[in-house]
C-alpha cells in the first residue's frame, strides 16, 4: 500500500501534538490507576488478580473499550471529509487503502500507549519487590491491543461513513455496546442457532478464555485481527464510494 | 468558370476547418450508477464476511490452532495424565455443569471451587478438539428452568452443585464438596471463628477418574446369586434391587442373574459375584462353584439378610452366607449392631427398632480404603439398617489381608435376640457385647488357582481375589440406596478393581501479594500509577499545546 507509512506517521504525529488526546489519555490512566489500586486493596494485595481485573476482567475495562476508541477515531475521516481535506488526500499519490489503514494504525498505536502504561504497573510492582506473573500480564497487554484494534476498526468505519465526527462517535459507540451486550441479548432468545452464532462472535468470551487467563491462543488472535481487518476493508470501500457522491 | 475538385465559387465562404473530436463522455452519477456501486460494495462486504468466517473457522481447527500457557505455574495447562486421557478419547463426552451459589458462610469457598473446576473443564474442552462438550446450565433462570430440569432428570444422580461427566451409555456425577474439593468447614463459633476454606482441590483428579469411568470400553460382568430367597434384581419394591441394577448399568457394569445349579459354574468373564440377602443356603455344588470362582481371581460382594440369623458354627453350615465368608477369615456374629438414640430433650433412648439404624460418619470409616476414602473426603454418611457385626479372623491365605471398611465406636452394642428370637433393643450390660464392631470388612488374597484370561486385569496388574462383606443387605435395596448410593457404587467398583491408580500431581499455588498493610508500598504505587502517569500525560498535553501555539 503506497503511502501507508507516510499517512501513519502523519496521523500519529497529529495525535501526539493534539492536547485533547493527551488529556483523554490522562483521564483514562487516572481512572485505570484508581481502579487498579482499589482492586489491589480489596483483594488483599494480590497483584496478579488486580492486574487481571485491570486488563479485561472488569466492567470498567469493557466500558472503556466501548467509549475510548470512538472518541479517538471519530475525527479521522469524517472531519477531513467535512473540511474538504479528504478530497486532497484522495487525489494525492496514495491509495485509499493506505489512507484508511494509516489512520487506523495510528489510532491503535495510541491505544497501545494506554495499555503499555498498565505494563508499567507491573514494572512498578517489581520495583516494590512483588513482581507479577509476567506471562499473563503480557498476554493481557497483547489482547488489549488486539481488542482495541477491533473497536478502532469499528470507529474508522463509522468515521468513514459519516461527515460528522459526533455522529461517527455515536454510531461507533452504539455498535460497540451492542456487540458487547450480545450475550445478554442472546439469553432472551430460545433459538439455538442464534445462541451459537452469538457465542461465535462474543468478544468478551474470546478474550476471557485466552488473554485474560494468560493463554496465547492463535485462534483468538486470528479472531480479533480478522474482524479488525474486515472493518478496515469496509471503511476503505466506503471511502472509495465518496468519489461517486 | 467552374470546375469540380478545385471549384471556388466566388463569394462562397471558405471551407470550415476539421472539427475537433468529441470529448470522451464521463460516466454518469445517476441512480443506476449509484445502485451499481452500492451493489458492488455490498457484494465485497459479503465476500469479506465470508472470508472472515472461513479464516476464523480454519484458525480453530486442530493442527492449525496453537495454545501457549503464559502463566508461571502452568495453571492453564492440563495435568499430563489428564491431557493424555483427553487426547485419547474415542467417543464424545459431555460435561454438564449444574453450579449455583450457596448460602453463607460457604458462599466464597464453594464459589472458588466451582470457578476452578469450571476452568479445568473448559481447558479439557479446549484441548479436546470437539471430543469434550462443556455445557453450563443456569439453574436460577426462569427461562431456562424447563431445559435444566429435563437435563437433570436425564442424568442419573445429577443435582444442583454437581458436575456430570457422561457418554451415551455411562454417567459419573461429581459433587462440589468431596469430589471436586475437600472443604474444611471451619469453626463458626463466634469466640473461635475460623472461616470455611478449601483443604485441597482435586477437580483434575476427579475429572480424570470420571473420564476413565465413562469411557471404559468393556463393561464388567456382575452376577447376582438368585434362587435362594434373594430379592429381585430388577424389582422396584422397597426391598428389591432394581435401583442398584440401574445404578450399576450407568456405572459401566453388566449385571445379571446367576441361578446356581440352573446356570452352572460362573463364566470366566464374570468378575464379580454378589450374594445379597439370601434366605436359604446354597447347595453343595453351588457352594463349591462359589469357592472355585473366588480361588480363580473372582470377587465377591456379600451381605446377609436381616431375617437369617448367622449359625453359631459357620463351618457346620458351609452353604450359608456365613459359612461361605467364614472361609475367608470373616465371621458373621449373631444379633444386630445397635446404638442408643438421643431423644428430643437430649436424653438417651433405648428400646426402639430405630436403634438398629446405624448412621456411620467419616470418623468410623477406614481412612485409606478405596470404598470409604471418597466418602470421608465428602463428609458423607452411610446408613446401615439391621447390620450384623463381622468378626475379623485371619486370612487363610498366605499374603492375604483383611481390611476394615466400616466400624462403630464403643457406644454401640450387639443386641442379641431373646429366647423367643425377638430383639428388645435394650442394652443388657454384661450380657450383650459392647462395641467397637466392624460392620463391613474386606479381604484380599492372591488367587491360589489360575486366573482365566477373561477375568484377568492384564499383565501389569497383580492377580487378586477380593471379598467384601457388608453387615446389611438393605444398604443395597431400593429404599436405602438413595442414602447409600456412593457406598454401593464404591463397593462394586472396588470389588471389580476399578479404583484408579492414575494420579494427578497437585499444583503449587502461587500468590504474589504486595504487603499493603505494612510499609509504604501502596503509597508509592498510588503515587506512580494513579497520579504519576496521568501527570506525565497532562505535561505532554501542555507541551503539545505550547508547540502548536509556537507553530
Amino acid at each position: 500500500m503506497r503511502g501507508l507509512l507516510t499517512i501513519y506517521r502523519r496521523e500519529l504525529f497529529a495525535l501526539v501534538i493534539a492536547p485533547w488526546a493527551w488529556v483523554l489519555l490522562a483521564v483514562a490512566l487516572f481512572l485505570n490507576g484508581w481502579l487498579f489500586l482499589a482492586i489491589l486493596a480489596e483483594r488483599g494485595g494480590d497483584v496478579d488478580q488486580a492486574l487481571q481485573f485491570t486488563l479485561g476482567g472488569s466492567l470498567p475495562y469493557w466500558s472503556f473499550m466501548a467509549f475510548f476508541p470512538p472518541l479517538l477515531t471519530m475525527r479521522m475521516v469524517s472531519e477531513e471529509a467535512r473540511s474538504g481535506l479528504l478530497e486532497f488526500l484522495l487525489t494525492a499519490p496514495v491509495s485509499d487503502a493506505a489512507v484508511v489503514t494509516g489512520k487506523y494504525l495510528a489510532a491503535v498505536t495510541f491505544m497501545a500507549l494506554l495499555w503499555t502504561a498498565v505494563l508499567g504497573y507491573g514494572v512498578i510492582l517489581a520495583a516494590l519487590g512483588t513482581a507479577p506473573d509476567w506471562g499473563p500480564l503480557l498476554g493481557g497487554w497483547l489482547g488489549s491491543i488486539l481488542c482495541s484494534g477491533l473497536f478502532c476498526g469499528i470507529g474508522i468505519l463509522t468515521s468513514a461513513a459519516t461527515q460528522t465526527p459526533l455522529l461517527a462517535a455515536f454510531l461507533a459507540l452504539v455498535v460497540n455496546l451492542t456487540w458487547l451486550l450480545l450475550p445478554a441479548l442472546g439469553s432472551l432468545t430460545t433459538m439455538e442457532l442464534v445462541g451459537r452464532l452469538i457465542e461465535t462472535v462474543d468478544v468478551t468470551a474470546h478474550f476471557h478464555t485466552s488473554f485474560l487467563i494468560g493463554v496465547l491462543d492463535t485462534a483468538q488472535v486470528v479472531f480479533f485481527v480478522s474482524w479488525a481487518a474486515l472493518f478496515v476493508f469496509l471503511a476503505v470501500r466506503v471511502v472509495e464510494t465518496r468519489r461517486w457522491r | 468558370m467552374s470546375a469540380r475538385g478545385d471549384e471556388r465559387v466566388a463569394g462562397a465562404p471558405e471551407e470550415a476547418p476539421e472539427r475537433a473530436p468529441e470529448p470522451r463522455r464521463l460516466r454518469g452519477t445517476g441512480r443506476g450508477t449509484r445502485a451499481g456501486i452500492a451493489l458492488q460494495v455490498g457484494l465485497s462486504a459479503a465476500l469479506a464476511l465470508a472470508a472472515l468466517a472461513g479464516v476464523t473457522w480454519l484458525a480453530g481447527r486442530p493442527g492449525v490452532r496453537a495454545r501457549v500457557d503464559l502463566t508461571a505455574t502452568g495453571s492453564n495447562t492440563l495435568d499430563p495424565a489428564l491431557a493424555e486421557v483427553v487426547e485419547a478419547l474415542e467417543e464424545p463426552v459431555t460435561i454438564d455443569v449444574f453450579f449455583r451459589a450457596v448460602e453463607p458462610p460457604y458462599t466464597q469457598v464453594i464459589g472458588e471451587v466451582q470457578a476452578r473446576a469450571f476452568e479445568i473443564a473448559l481447558l479439557m474442552e479446549q484441548s479436546s478438539f470437539g471430543k469434550v462438550d462443556l455445557v453450563r446450565h443456569v439453574l436460577d433462570s426462569d427461562r431456562a428452568r424447563a431445559g435444566v430440569e429435563a437435563r437433570l432428570r436425564e442424568l442419573p444422580g445429577a443435582a444442583p452443585n454437581t458436575m456430570v461427566v457422561s457418554t451415551a451409555e455411562r454417567t459419573e456425577v461429581l459433587h462440589v464438596r468431596g469430589d471436586l474439593a475437600e472443604i474444611d468447614a471451619g469453626n463458626l463459633d463466634p469466640n473461635a471463628f475460623r472461616p470455611p476454606s478449601v483443604r485441597s482441590m482435586r477437580a483434575e483428579q476427579a475429572l480424570l477418574e470420571a473420564l476413565l469411568a465413562v469411557t471404559r470400553g468393556q463393561r464388567v460382568k456382575v452376577r447376582f446369586a438368585f434362587g435362594h430367597g434373594e430379592p429381585d434384581l430388577y424389582g422396584d419394591a422397597p426391598h428389591e434391587y432394581g435401583a442398584l441394577q440401574r445404578l450399576l448399568v450407568d456405572s459401566g457394569f453388566e449385571p445379571g442373574w446367576w441361578r446356581g445349579e440352573e446356570d452352572g459354574p460362573l463364566e470366566d468373564d464374570v468378575r464379580v459375584l454378589a450374594i445379597l440377602g439370601p434366605l436359604e443356603p446354597f447347595t453343595e455344588q453351588e457352594t463349591a462353584w462359589v469357592h472355585e470362582f473366588l480361588r480363580a481371581g473372582g470377587r465377591l460382594v456379600a451381605a446377609p439378610a436381616a431375617a437369617v440369623a448367622p449359625p453359631e458354627d459357620p463351618s457346620a453350615a458351609p452353604g450359608t452366607l456365613a459359612g461361605i465368608v467364614a472361609r475367608y477369615g470373616m465371621t458373621l456374629l449373631p444379633g444386630f449392631v445397635a446404638r442408643p438414640l438421643v431423644g428430643p430433650s437430649g436424653q438417651i433412648v433405648f428400646g426402639r427398632p430405630e436403634c438398629a439404624q446405624l448412621v456411620l460418619g467419616p470418623d468410623v470409616m477406614a481412612v485409606r480404603h478405596p470404598v470409604t476414602e471418597p466418602l470421608r473426603r465428602a463428609d458423607r454418611r452411610v446408613v446401615l439398617p439391621f447390620a450384623r457385626a463381622i468378626e475379623r479372623g485371619r486370612s487363610p491365605f498366605e499374603d492375604g489381608v483383611l481390611l476394615p471398611v466400616l466400624f462403630t465406636n464403643d457406644l454401640f452394642w450387639r443386641d442379641l435376640p431373646d429366647a423367643r428370637g425377638l430383639q428388645d433393643w435394650e442394652f443388657a450390660e454384661g450380657v450383650e457385647p459392647q462395641g467397637p464392631f466392624e460392620v463391613a470388612l474386606s479381604s484380599i488374597f492372591p488367587p491360589p488357582d489360575e486366573v482365566p484370561s477373561a477375568r484377568s486385569l492384564g499383565m501389569q496388574t497383580r492377580p487378586e481375589s477380593r471379598v467384601l462383606v457388608v453387615g446389611s443387605a438393605q444398604v443395597f435395596d431400593n429404599s436405602w440406596l438413595p442414602h447409600d448410593r456412593d457406598f454401593a457404587v464404591n463397593a462394586f467398583e472396588w470389588a471389580a478393581s476399578r479404583e484408579f491408580r492414575v494420579r494427578v500431581a497437585s499444583r503449587a499455588e502461587q500468590r504474589r501479594v504486595l504487603p499493603i498493610d505494612e510499609g509504604r508500598a501502596l503509597f508509592h504505587l498510588n503515587l506512580a500509577a494513579t497520579w504519576g502517569l496521568p501527570a506525565l500525560c497532562l505535561a505532554a498535553a501542555l507541551l503539545a499545546a505550547f508547540l502548536r501555539r509556537r507553530a
